[in-house]
């Protein structure tokens, strides 16, 4: 079964998308099959960040029932990672409590690794957030998105539902919070610690993920020891031939009966 | 006298009673009896094979009763080896007069033999007779066409004798056979004859002589027979029809020894007719590129759409006459006839990157009437770095593979075939050749001063489509280098849809006299079934053409491709002749062919500037040929910056604002 995570933020621009696509590209790259879920229903980002704006079908449509999940899937062809993009039109659109079970389920019976969520800022219903396996709460230094974090993170033990801190954006600026602050607050250690790095506006400007353009830079770096860490949790053991095999046999493979 | 009446009353009652009893006991012993029914099956004595055999069989009930259920299998028999071909559960139910029934099946996989339909059928277990009925399954005519001319070489106007044989080598007559006969070549002469039939295994040979061909150049003589078998007695008529071909040359007539110098041949205009010159475009150029100082070569093919012959004249006016050279530029086609003229595009390291719009002026004339249409060919020239194509290649991470995806979309509303790519990768950027791993696509990969080149092939791009091909190179040697990858869209050619087979490409090289080249044919078939297809290039005598002629089977969507090795004699335009048919496609071409005697050069004008062309920037805009391939590096520079310092008192704060949150 996949292991499902939301990345989750109260305040806007804290860094959701950027750390969604970078973590789901990194555990793909190590060999574990991942889905990214551009959940974001008001304001999809994840096709710019990859590259794939053209894509017609995503979530909208899988939402509606309109097919079944494999006939959303969209793969980011350069790293093989499974996709469901958001789709850009002009409406956003709201989930109800059945659609939230049916799409749960259908991603329950995929044989993914890992499946990431990128959702929009602000809270969730709570039927919505029970799905998750965990949420990756994600902070920058400031106390305005920390306070965020707290509330996000006190509704989520409310719900029993399981989160992880990361902090993004760490600049080194005086004015900036100290990361023992944050997690002090938080009453928590943080999981990842991601830089403040030109990588990323440059990532998405030239729609590549920032861990494929370049390897060394600091926030990837980072952004590869966060998959780590996630993938030394996995009950899955990485593909090593993943890059080899095709991407239709890779995408077959994924919805057969097992 | 009352007492009389009732005694006579009981008496009729009694023998009422027992009447009733009587006939009840008959009623039901009749049940346990079963029904007697007679079974038939009847075929035609014989069937031809490929068509259906349909027969009929049927039970008849025999007794005056009704047969509730009868059930059983019909089988066909191989009476030879006595095995089942065939078998089918059949079944009557309430039969009270006749049933009939009626079975129909393929023979297509059946042997020629003899054969036996039998049927057996029972009602509540007990067996009903069954019945049988032999049949014969024969081989329909087929006429095997052979056709042969003589001599193989005649002076214009002597007289060739061609003769057909036919041989029937089915097991069925033929019907009288329609031979329809096209000498193609420089002239055309349609010709019909119908033979006799043929009985099984009957020849026959017919012979002809023409005297009246006079205009030399290579002939095909096509003859397609048409013919059926018709068999009376299972009421059954299937149409063949079988086809053969071959060649000969008309020569050219030797110049009188009176005459000063070898002069052109007089072109022969036709007899002032009332037809408008007009000439369509087959297929052309979309756009052709090349690395400055190279050169490359494309085609145009052009047809003769009106009903006489014309003159045709091409120029190229002269500030790109050094650019783009013609193999021909005058010549006379006849009506329906295509011209395959070769478009050799030139540039030196001097040449202004960038996209040339050249006009090729095509004058079509019949006597003195004439008519020219411009067709514009776009050029483009590109410097090695060239700013129209963003170089990028993904380097991955940890694999040390750098990644490259290609884009080709075609933005016209015309379908591109044979559009050609590569990839041009410097050799110092790769430790060797079989790091380069490349799909997606048709590709090969070859090795060319200093690049290994990616050669890529989309044979068929329907108008508004993309289509994308991915490259890895594993193990760069050098990750500078590799931004200095270059992509190249060759020459797409567009092409008018019309037949399910058509030419897309013939490559004929600048030959040089007394030297060997390749012609390289292609045509595309879109056809649903597969079809063999002929391919042959004839030339003038004294050229050598090996092999001369191809066939080859195609299948639907397929890019045929055949390599003829030609040696040209002396330098000149030579016409060459191609000819490609297929079951009810005929098309010659006339290939004009460039023999050069020395090596040339080529010198571009400075003052050239490429002009700015709306083609091109749609291109560039809708990014033809977008090459998203990546190669960053990014420089890790050490942060100076000074962090942030621990402080108690924000910490403190923002656990109040943590209680405050929880409080609520
Ligand atoms: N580590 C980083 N270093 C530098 N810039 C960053 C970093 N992370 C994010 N950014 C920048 O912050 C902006 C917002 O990022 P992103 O879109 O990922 O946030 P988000 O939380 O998904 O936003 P939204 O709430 O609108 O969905 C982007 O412009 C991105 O370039
Ligand atoms: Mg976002």
């Amino acid at each position: 079964m996949p292991y499902i995570m939301r990345i989750s933020s109260q305040k806007g621009g804290v860094g959701k998308t950027t750390v969604a696509v970078n973590l789901a590209v990194s555990l793909q790259r190590r060999g574990y099959r991942t889905l990214l879920i551009d959940a974001d229903t008001a304001n999809p980002s994840v096709g710019f960040h990859l590259g794939m704006t053209n894509v017609n079908v995503g979530f909208k449509n899988l939402v509606k029932k309109e097919a079944q999940l494999k006939d959303f899937i969209s793969i980011h062809a350069p790293s093989g990672l499974h996709t469901i993009c958001g789709t850009i039109d002009s409406k956003p659109f709201t989930i109800s409590e059945e659609n939230a079970k049916t799409i749960y389920s259908k991603i329950k019976n995929t044989n993914y690794a890992f499946v990431i969520v990128d959702t929009q800022p602000g809270f969730t219903t709570d039927y919505i957030a029970k799905v998750y396996d965990e949420a990756i709460l994600i902070t920058t230094p400031e106390d305005t998105a920390v306070a965020s974090i707290i509330r996000l993170a006190h509704s989520f033990d409310k719900i029993h539902l399981k989160h992880h801190l990361v902090i993004n954006k760490i600049g080194r600026h005086k004015y900036e919070l100290h990361p023992k602050e944050i997690e002090e607050a938080y009453e928590g250690k943080a999981i990842g610690m991601l830089p403040e790095d030109e990588i990323v506006p440059m990532s998405i400007a030239e729609h590549i993920p920032a861990v494929m353009l370049s390897k060394r830079a600091k926030f990837s770096q980072a952004t590869v020891a966060l998959a780590e860490t996630y993938s030394a949790m996995s009950e899955y053991t990485p593909d090593e031939g993943i890059s080899k095999v095709s991407f239709w046999n890779r995408l077959w493979s994924l919805f057969k009966r097992r | 006298m009352k007492g009389i009446f009732i005694f006579i009353s009981a008496i009729l009652l009694i023998l009422l009673e027992a009447e009733l009893l009587a006939s009840q006991s008959t009623i039901s012993a009749s049940v346990t009896v079963v029904c007697p029914g007679i079974i038939s099956i009847k075929t035609a004595p014989a069937y031809i094979k490929y068509l259906n055999l349909s027969l009929n069989y049927s039970l008849e009930e025999a007794a005056n009763c009704i047969i509730p259920n009868a059930t059983g299998i019909l089988n066909i028999i191989n009476k030879a080896n006595s095995s089942v071909v065939f078998s089918k559960h059949v079944g009557f139910y309430n039969v009270s007069s006749i049933s009939t029934q009626r079975l129909s099946i393929s023979t297509n996989s059946l042997p020629n033999t003899t054969y036996y339909a039998s049927l057996n059928l029972s009602e509540l277990g007990y067996a009903i007779k069954g019945a049988s009925s032999e049949f014969e399954l024969l081989s329909p005519a087929n006429v095997v066409v052979k056709i042969s001319a003589y001599p193989s070489t005649i002076n214009p106007g002597t007289p060739i004798s061609i003769s057909i044989e036919l041989n029937n080598t089915g097991s069925l007559a033929s019907s009288s056979i329609g031979i329809n006969g096209l000498i193609s070549g420089p002239q055309k002469i349609y010709f019909n004859y119908l033979a006799s039939p043929l009985a099984p295994h009957q020849e026959e040979n017919i012979s002809f002589s023409f005297s009246n061909i006079t205009a030399p150049g290579s002939y095909t003589i096509y003859a397609v027979a048409s013919y059926n078998s018709l068999l009376k007695s299972s009421n059954q008529i299937l149409n063949s029809s079988s086809y053969a071909f071959s060649s000969f040359l008309v020569s050219h007539p030797t110049p009188s020894p009176t005459s000063p110098s070898p002069s052109p041949k007089p072109v022969p205009v036709p007899k002032p007719i009332r037809s408008i010159p007009q000439v369509g475009i087959i297929s052309a150029p979309l756009l052709a590129s090349a690395i400055a100082g190279t050169s490359l070569l494309s085609q145009l093919s052009i047809v003769d759409t009106s009903n006489a012959t014309e003159i045709i004249n091409l120029s190229v006016p002269s500030l790109y006459s050094s650019m783009l050279k013609l193999s021909a530029s005058s010549f006379f086609i006849k009506p329906n006839e295509s011209v395959a003229i070769q478009l050799g595009f030139f540039s030196n390291s001097t040449t202004q990157s960038g996209i040339y719009n050249i006009p090729i002026n095509i004058t079509a004339s019949i006597a003195n009437k004439s008519s020219t249409v411009t067709e514009y060919v776009q050029f483009e020239v590109l410097r090695s770095r060239n700013s129209s194509i963003l170089n990028q290649l993904i380097l991955a991470n940890n694999t040390n593979v750098a990644d490259g995806i290609l884009k080709i979309y075609n933005p016209t509303n015309a379908t591109m075939v044979n559009v050609r790519a590569s990839t041009l990768i410097p050799k110092s950027a790769v430790s060797n050749i079989s790091q380069i791993n490349a799909y997606g696509l048709i590709n090969n990969i070859t090795e060319e001063n200093g690049y290994y080149v990616i050669n890529w092939l989309v044979p068929y791009l329907p108008k508004g489509s993309s289509t994308y091909a991915y490259y890895s190179i594993y193990k760069p040697e050098s990750e500078t280098l590799l931004s200095s990858i270059q992509n190249i869209m060759e020459v797409p050619s567009y092409v008018k849809p019309s037949s399910t087979l058509r030419l897309i490409n013939i490559n004929v090289p600048t030959f040089y006299a007394n030297t060997t080249g390749h012609i390289v044919a292609e045509e595309l078939y879109t056809g649903t079934s597969i079809q063999s297809v002929a391919v042959q290039l004839l030339g003038p005598p004294g050229i050598s053409i090996v092999p001369s002629l191809i066939i080859e089977n195609a299948s639907p969507n397929q890019v045929l491709v055949q390599i003829f090795n030609v040696s040209m004699l002396s330098s000149g335009t030579t016409m060459l002749n191609l000819y490609i048919s297929m079951q009810g496609f005929n098309e010659t071409y006339s290939i004009p062919a460039l023999v050069l005697a020395p090596t040339t050069t080529t010198t571009i004008p400075q003052t050239m500037q490429p002009k700015p062309s709306s083609l091109s920037q749609s291109l560039e805009s809708a990014l033809i040929f977008t090459i998203l391939i990546i190669l960053i590096f990014s420089i890790i520079v050490a942060n100076r910056k000074r962090g942030p310092r621990y402080s108690e008192e924000r910490a403190s704060s923002l656990k109040e604002i943590r209680e405050m949150i929880k409080r609520e």
